[in-house]
This record gives C-alpha cells, structure tokens and sequence, in this order.
C-alpha cells in the first residue's frame, strides 16, 4: 500500500518534469514552427485554394472549382513544358549519378592535392546559377563560344547549341549535370569513406579485379547514397527554372519551356495566378509520385547494412 | 576630353542654376519621405543617386527613399505592393506594366499637373506624353527618352573594305552582308559575319514595319503578321540565316557577342546597347549608328519606360514632384552620359550628341525617330501572350524548321482567338 503510494508520487513527480520539459520543448520549436507555419504551410494552402479561383493579385479571387485544373491537361504548351521537364530529368539524373560517383571515386584517392580538387569540383555548387548561366550562354555561342571551337581541333562542326529544338534541352542538362557534379561528388564521397576496408582486402585476396570490386562492394555499399541522391536529384530537376529562364527564355520554339517556367510565366507574366498555382500542384503530384515509386522500388536496389 | 568638359560644365552650370533658384527659402521644413523604386543596376544606380541628391537640394523638405530592386522580380513585387497598399510612392514602370497598372486604377493621372507647365512641357517632347497616355489619363514621366532597333555597324570594316556607309535598303544589307561575310582563317567556316540581327521585339518590328507588315494594322483592331508583306519579311530574315548564311545562327535571346568581338559587321540592335558597348569596344574599332533599311517604308519602333506615381500614395505632390523633376531637363542631364536612350528633352540634344557615348555617331539620326517612328503596340490586350506567339513563329522561321506563311498563319491564328478573348492553349 505505502509502496504503491510512494509509486504514484513518483509517476506524478516525473510527469510533471516531463510536461514542464514538453513545454519548454515545444517553446524552443516555437519559431521552427511559426516560420512553417508562415513561410510554407499556409502559403501551401493557400496556392491549393487559389488554383481553383481565377486571381490576378490586384483584383479579388473568384472561384471557379476545378476549371484550371481541367485546362491543364488540354494545354499545349502545359503538356510541352511536361515533356521538356521529363526530358531534362531523364538526361540530368542517370548521368549526374554517374558522373559523380566516379568522380567521387577519383577524389577518394590519397594524393597529397586532393583537398585542392575537391574544392575545384564543388565551386560551381556554390556560384550563383544566374552568373553560371550567362557564362555557359557565352561558351555555348555557335561562333565565338569555346564549346564549339573546341570541338572544332577535332573537325567537329559543334551544332548550334542554344538556337537548335534539338540541341538546347541537351545544353541545359550539360550544363546542369556540370554544376550539381560537386554537390553529390562530396555525398558519394562521404559514403565511400565509410565503406569497411577489410571487404576490399577481402575481395583482392580472393582475386576480384578492380570492376568486380567496384560492383559487388562500392555500388551496395553505396546504394544507400544513391537512393538518396537519387530522391533529391529528382526532386531538384522536376523544378528545372533559372538555367531555362536566362539561357533560353525556353526557346527556341519552346524547346525549353519546362513546368516551373510555364509556373512563372502564368503567374507573373499573365498574371493568371489561379491557373499558375494548379500547375504547381499538378508539378507537386508528379513528384510527390515519382518519390513513392522510388521509395516503393528501393528495397529491390538498395542494401542497408 | 574637350568634349566631356564642355558637356560636363554645361551640366553644372545648369544644375546649379535650378538649384540656386530654389534654394532662396531657408527655413526649417519636416522632411516627408517617398519610396522610390527601380529596375536599375550598377551604373544607373549612380545617376540616380545624383539625380536625387539634385532634387533633394531643390526640394529640401522631401526626402527620396530609394530601393533598387533585381529586374526580374521587379514586376512581381511591384504587384504585391498595389495589391498589399504597401506600393512605392513613385517608382519605374516599363511600357507594358504602365498599361496594366493603369488598367488596374492604380496609377495618378499626372496632366492634372503638368497641363499648366508651360515650361516642362516645352522641353519634352509631345510624342513622350502619348506614349503614356491611355484614355487621356497621363500615368507617366519618361524615364530617360525612348527607346527604338537602329543599325549598328562596324566602321571600321566598312571602310577597309571600301563600302561607303550603312545601308539605306535591304537589298544593299544584303549585298554588303555578302560582301563583308568571309573564312578569314581558313578553315572553311565562315569567322566574319555580314550581319546580325538581335531578338529584340523593336529589332522583329523593324524587318516587319519596313517591309510594309506589322503585328497590328493602325488602329490596332485586327492582326496583320500574316499579311504578305510580313511574310516577306520573316522570309528574308529566314533567308539570311539559313541560305544567304550571312547572318549569324540564330540564338533566340538579344544577341550582339559577334558584333562587340569585332566578328559581325553590322545588324539592327535595340539602341540602349549602345552605351555598354561603347564602354566595352573601346578603341577596338569604331562603330555608328544609322536608320534602319528600308523596303516600303522607314520604321523605328518607338517604346518608353517611365516614372508612375501609385494613386494611393500618401505623399501624392511630393512624388509628383519627383516625378516631373526627373523628366524635365535638369533631371535628365545625367542620362546624356548614359548613351541607352534618346533625348526626351530637346534642350539636351547638343548635350546628348556631344557626350562620350554618342560622340562621332550620327544622334542626330536617333532623334529623328521620334519624328517618323511609331509606338510600339505593347498597349494591346494580353500583349505578353501575343509576344509569346510572335517569338515563337520568328524562331522557327529563323532556324529553319518553318516557312515563313506557315509560322505567319499560325501566328495570326492564335492573335485573332486571343483578341476575340479566347483562353489560349
């Protein structure tokens, strides 16, 4: 009985520690939450409310259901700036991974300058892509550009990068693929890093070459990171907009018209702000469907250890 | 040098003329603040900020808040301004934005107050007013002239290459395009180009106006891209890219690398390229300008950006002020070292023609825009889907995946369901 008691003292004395704490818990996270609160999830909400009314910033939203929506799938340039988004996709993911991963195998080594490298792959992360994009617009110039008088040491007669239907998405994702190699290069590397040496050394022992290592150690070891690369990869490039706003102004023809710039041409440029919220919340289902597929498919791929 | 010193101390003498004169009450004033907003960057900034410090000696009981904004966010936070009552006081509207703030009811009718200034009105020329009139509302004070395409070309390759000035049709661009496009290495791929056209809207309207065509007939009721003689001028375009191959690829977005590399020998340009490029080119080569070609008739396509003051401004006379002080000549002095615009104010033309930027061109060709030159038609209805439509017909035709009737016909297709107020997909 007196135990019993003494028991229940406790539990009230504990919890009344652990609510004090709660609260102070919940105080600290107090400015997390009014900045999500105010910066994301009420302009979320808000954006889903507006794309279905017809609003134009400087006169009241009128409601209107799912009109917009139902002009999304009817629009051409909306189903062409789908296609270009899904273009870049498909071009910037598989070779950013690659790429980088080598990359990042490279800089593994232990050579005395190879602080010096890394810092070299990672600076285009961190220069602005406004200043990067202008600077590629120069390179890729079919007459003064260094791209094509490069390539011209070869006898190659380089295309006219950023005035072709066929060429400008490929430059996009050229250039793209350059400046987001550092980003995952030092993710790879981190992962590489942490790879038991022993599986190596085992590995040789038993006569695997470099290619047998590579696949049957670095890849699973690393598959982790790549399904994480892998996530954001896609989730950066299905918001594809500054490179094809300054390079191309989604030219020509709307050859690189993707999803965020038909966003920003709707909402700032016709002021259409309605339909422009629907096609980001068409944009957010796409990737919010391409993220569960992966995450759905990864246990097939992916080995945890 | 003799010439900046002579412009320079005209400037001087003239500011403090107007400064002294306004100067004579003394007494202690509170300031009242306006916010000032504007596109502009790096070297503007600095002539703004003199401009202020101007107005602000003349005025001493306004204080000019400015806030320079980037240009491509500029529209949309200007926009959340009106629609939040948080708009600047006065700030910088492009052609197109004045119309659609006017539209709106969110811009001050200013002829209420510059109708009885004789002496402002004197020194600005009439054509600037209609430029930002709308329903007899005038809604804006030039920001700095206007602007229009001209033909730049390469002096220097003019003359070793014995052709006596720029030409006056585009039979005799084309010619000349010919004559000065050459393999100068070697290798069997053209390095000099003849010509140059960059992908302004003012650089398209010039080839479609100076052939006879246009987007819009006069009274803008009826699209006239597909007319033939539009057609012709996409044509010819087309034709100096893909099969005359005198002019550059086309890259889509306003160019002019070629000519400041010194590898293209002419092209129309959109005018306010001159001052960068002066700066530059340098002493490379020398450059001029001329009027453009003509076919039919002669065009210069005519577009000025402009001070609006918001009609829910507290401080309404004060910005007014503002915003006539910077239209009127003493405001506009600056703008003459500037070299992107033409004069707005007729009393600054010597100093114009005479500044570092314009010194040995022909300004005087410039100024005569305003004579023969037609503004643009960015007033029209949902003007930014109809430039859409246009940009993408013209790049067709000019990468040659279109001929010019078909990217034409579409063209017109889907400006006549977009003036008839159908959602265009």
């Amino acid at each position: 009985m007196h135990d019993n008691k003494r028991k229940r003292r406790k539990i009230r004395g504990f919890s009344k520690v652990g609510s004090i704490e709660a609260r102070w818990g919940y105080f600290f996270l107090l400015p997390n939450i009014i900045g999500f609160l105010t910066f994301t999830l009420i302009p979320v909400a808000v954006s889903l409310f507006l794309s279905l009314c017809r609003y134009d910033i400087l006169t009241p939203a009128r409601f209107v259901g799912l009109l917009n929506y139902s002009r999304l799938l009817r629009d051409s340039y909306n189903l062409n700036a789908l296609k270009n988004t899904l273009y870049y996709t498909l071009g910037v993911i598989p070779s950013g991974i690659i790429i980088s991963l080598f990359l990042a195998i490279l800089v593994n080594q232990k050579l005395k300058e190879i602080v010096l490298y890394r810092a070299l792959f990672f600076l285009p992360v961190i220069t602005s892509m406004v200043a990067v994009s202008v600077v590629w617009a120069w390179l890729y110039d079919p007459v003064n550009g260094y791209i094509n008088y490069i390539l011209r040491w070869f006898g190659i007669d380089g295309p006219n990068w950023l005035g072709s239907t066929t060429w400008a998405m490929p430059a996009i994702i050229i250039m793209s693929v350059w400046k987001g190699l550092g980003f995952n290069m030092v993710i790879y590397l981190a992962a590489l890093q942490g790879i038991p040496e022993q599986l190596y050394e085992a590995a040789r022992i038993d006569g695997a070459g470099w290619w047998a290592q590579f696949r049957h150690i670095t890849l699973p070891m690393v598959s982790p990171t790549t399904f994480f690369v892998l996530i954001m990869s896609v989730i950066g490039s299905f918001q594809v907009f500054d490179q094809a706003y300054i390079m191309t102004r989604g030219g020509p023809a709307e050859a690189t018209t993707t999803m965020v710039y038909q966003i920003y041409v709707n909402a700032f440029q016709y002021f259409r702000m309605g339909y422009a919220s629907a096609i980001a919340w068409l944009l957010f289902f796409i990737i919010l469907g391409a993220s569960l597929f992966q995450i759905k498919f990864q246990k097939r791929w992916v080995f945890y250890e | 040098m003799k010439r900046l010193t002579i412009c320079l101390a005209i400037g001087l003498a003239l500011a403090l003329v107007i400064s002294f004169s306004a100067i004579a009450q003394e007494e202690e004033v509170k300031k009242e603040e306006i916010l000032f907003w504007t596109w502009a960057g790096g070297r503007e900034i600095t002539m703004l900020e003199s401009k202020i410090t101007r107005f602000e000696f003349i005025y001493p009981d306004i204080k000019v808040k400015m806030q320079p904004l980037p240009f491509v966010e500029y529209q949309t936070k200007l926009l959340s301004g009106h629609a939040s009552g948080t708009a600047p006081d006065v700030a910088y509207y492009s052609q197109v934005m004045h119309k659609m703030f006017y539209d709106r009811g969110l811009l001050e009718d200013l002829w209420p107050y510059v109708k009885d200034d004789k002496v402002w009105l004197a020194d600005y020329r009439p054509f600037l007013l209609d430029v930002h009139t709308f329903d007899s509302h005038y809604v804006g004070t030039g920001l700095g002239g206007w602007g229009t395409a001209m033909i730049f070309y390469n002096v220097d390759m003019f003359e070793e290459n014995g052709i006596e000035g720029p030409p006056k049709t585009w039979e005799e661009y084309l010619d000349i395009a010919k004559r000065l496009t050459k393999d100068t290495n070697g290798d069997g791929k053209t390095n000099i180009f003849g010509c140059q056209n960059d992908g302004s809207f003012e650089t398209y309207l010039v080839l479609l106006e100076s052939f006879g065509g246009g987007v819009f007939n006069e009274d803008r009721s009826e699209t006239i891209i597909d007319s033939p003689e539009s057609i012709e001028a996409m044509q010819f375009w087309g034709e100096l890219i893909n099969e005359e191959k005198v002019h550059t690829p086309w890259v889509g977005t306003p160019g002019g690398v070629g000519f400041t590399y010194n590898n293209v020998a002419m092209g129309v340009y959109g005018i306010w390229s001159n001052g960068f490029w002066t700066t530059i080119i340098g002493d490379k080569f020398k450059f001029d300008i001329a009027p453009n070609p003509v076919k039919v008739a002669k065009s210069a396509p005519l577009s000025s950006s402009a001070y609006g003051v918001a009609i829910g401004s507290k401080h309404k006379d004060a910005a007014v002020k503002l915003a006539k002080y910077m239209a009127s000549a003493a405001g506009q002095i600056e703008n003459a070292f500037m070299g992107f615009a033409a004069s707005s104010n007729p009393s600054l033309d010597f100093m114009y023609a005479n500044s570092p930027v314009w010194a040995g061109k022909d300004y005087q060709a410039l100024a005569e825009t305003a004579d023969y030159g037609k503004l643009m038609p960015l007033d029209v209805p949902r003007w930014e889907e109809v430039l859409r439509v246009l940009t993408k017909q013209r790049d067709l035709v000019l990468i040659g995946q279109e001929t010019a009737e078909k990217a034409m016909e579409d063209a017109a297709k889907t400006i006549r369901d977009i003036m008839a107020g159908k959602e265009v997909y």
